[in-house]
């Protein structure tokens, strides 16, 4: 019974079950509700059996012995152990991590992943393994620079030098300022670069942060309830909100929220509204906007149109294509700074 | 380890195997001869699913350089396994590069077997198969799949062995090999397969 299928070429089977022998321990899978079912260790046993000729020949033995005498002969049997030859168990291997590199990686991991615990008090953070590895406190103010390492108050999140300087900051540089005002303190010499440059003068700081919040405020989702304009609190949490949540989150201390939404929304709004220098509306409406397909809108633009922009925050919210049109013009109105110039959107203009 | 078939089977000899292997590093080549029939089974059959019938050819090359290299070696009997896996696949690949073909075996015209084919019913197919039969299947897998198949039935490697011969992470030799065992049991009539009692998909050491 056990040769019905055809004569394996030379030598084949060996151990395939001659006349009587039980075809595989118990025979065929059980049957499940009509469906066959093999185990792994089944089918492994087959495509052994079939697979693997027992015996060797002789030949190639002779000549796989002739090649170890000559290699002996020559000493090569001295001969050092590269790294792909040291095949001892638990030796650094190729590719695994040493612990090292997988407490750094987790701890990278956590950190953008936006478990604020590794942040908050990270200066003293010792307890734990990661601490072990080198610079805890290093890597996450490299990986999460805006977020979690805010050790010194409102206006210093806002312009960290290690962050892309995306246009959408400006937004957040506007709500930091109008805190700074608040409590008497200076804004943090680079924010206040960007915000100058943005504005078109110091003197204009004021007039364009509160332009850039009240129509941030415009065009933002319907649960933000805030008033326009009114010294807006990055504090209240702005989850979704792209960059323009990232300083005030910062400051605010919302560190997990800064992780979380941030890394995404810079990635996805952020970087065509740069391309077009849509400085504040980059950081309102991108995180719903360009997963909708209003990025175009935006990357219009319609950055630095005073009164334009209201009425185009409107249109953000609802309609695609009209301000990809009215906006063509506007892009250099954006007057931010930004160095990043990356768009991902086809139809956006690239400074 | 857990391991069905070929696997256990390969383990089970890895003492005798390290034993070997450490004397012929001494010098002794009725060790190395022992060390030569207990694995060129499983690594013939392994270079016989990624290049065909020039099989004999490479694991010739492969051997020339086994032994020239076999001072150089550190581990026991597994680790032999799997660094003479690493040597035959090498020379395996190199083979095909100068054949610019793809890893398939050179199979007979399908009609001139008598094959098994998807009309024969369960129980015929799980009991044995032919040679060819396997050859063509494992074949027919993507070259992955197939080789994670291979090193981990034929040369009895365990996961990180096979990751290691393979240049791939662990995860993604096991789900290859997964992949690979569960279309050739649908190809052989089965509806699925299952890890049950033998726990091998499922394992991760």
């Amino acid at each position: 019974m056990g040769e019905r299928q055809s004569d394996g070429g030379p030598a084949g089977r060996r151990r395939v079950h001659p006349e009587g022998t039980p075809p595989l321990q118990g025979g065929p899978g059980p049957v499940l509700g009509g469906h066959r079912v093999v185990t792994a260790a089944d089918l492994e046993k087959l495509l052994a059996a079939a697979l693997i000729r027992d015996g060797v020949d002789a030949g190639a033995e002779q000549r796989a012995v002739a090649a170890f005498l000559a290699a002996r002969e020559t000493g090569a049997l001295r001969a050092r152990t590269r790294r792909r030859d040291d095949w001892r168990a638990r030796r650094r291997r190729l590719g695994s991590h040493s612990l090292r590199a997988t407490l750094s990686m987790v701890f990278a991991g956590l950190t953008l992943s936006g478990v604020a615990v590794a942040g908050i008090g990270v200066a003293g953070s010792s307890s734990d393994g990661p601490a072990d590895e080198g610079r805890p406190t290093g890597v996450p103010s490299r990986t999460t620079a805006p977020s979690l390492t805010e050790p010194a108050g409102p206006g210093s999140g806002s312009g960290r030098p290690d962050r892309p300087g995306t246009a959408g900051d400006t937004e957040a540089h506007c709500r930091a300022y109008e805190k700074a005002e608040g409590r008497g303190r200076a804004l943090e010499a680079t924010a206040w670069k960007r915000l100058t440059e943005a504005a078109g003068g110091a003197a204009d700081v004021d007039a364009y942060c509160a332009e850039q919040l009240r129509r941030a405020s415009a065009e933002a989702r319907p649960e933000d309830t805030r008033a326009p304009g009114a010294g807006n609190n990055g504090a209240s949490g702005r989850a979704g909100n792209g960059s323009s949540g990232n300083a005030s989150d910062n400051a605010s201390g919302n560190a997990s929220e800064n992780a979380s939404g941030n890394a995404s929304d810079n990635a996805s709004g952020n970087a065509s509204d740069n391309a077009s220098g849509n400085a504040s509306e980059n950081a309102s409406g991108n995180a719903s906007d360009n997963a909708s397909g209003n990025a175009s809108d935006n990357a219009s633009g319609n950055a630095g149109n005073g009164s334009d922009n209201a009425a185009r925050g409107a249109d953000n919210g609802s309609d695609s294509s009209d301000s990809a049109d009215s906006g063509a013009g506007d892009g250099e109105g954006g007057a931010t700074a930004d160095p990043e110039g990356k768009s991902v959107e086809p139809g956006a203009r690239n400074p | 380890m857990g391991h069905g078939g070929e696997s256990r089977r390969a383990q089970a000899y890895d003492g005798e195997l390290g034993a070997a292997v450490a004397l012929a590093q001494s010098g002794d080549e009725a060790a190395f001869a022992v060390a030569y029939r207990l694995v060129q089974p499983g690594l013939l059959a392994y270079v016989r699913g990624l290049v065909g019938d020039d099989a004999e050819d490479v694991m010739s090359d492969a051997w020339l350089e086994i032994a020239r290299d076999l001072g150089r070696f550190k581990g026991d009997g597994a680790g032999f396994r799997g660094w003479t896996a690493t040597i035959a696949r090498h020379r395996a690949l190199d083979h095909l590069r100068r054949q610019r073909v793809r890893p398939r075996p050179s199979m007979l015209e399908q009609d001139v077997l008598d094959l098994p084919g998807p009309q024969n019913t369960y129980d015929q197919a799980m009991e044995a198969i032919s040679t060819e039969y396997a050859l063509e299947l494992v074949g027919g897998l993507p070259r992955d799949q197939a080789e994670a198949v291979l090193l981990r039935v034929v040369v009895g490697l365990d996961g990180p062995a096979a990751a290691r011969v393979l240049g791939k992470r662990p995860g993604a030799v096991r789900t290859a090999a997964y992949r690979g065992l569960k279309r050739l049991a649908k190809q052989l009539g089965a509806e699925s397969v299952t890890d049950e009692a033998s726990q091998t998909l499922g394992e991760s050491k």
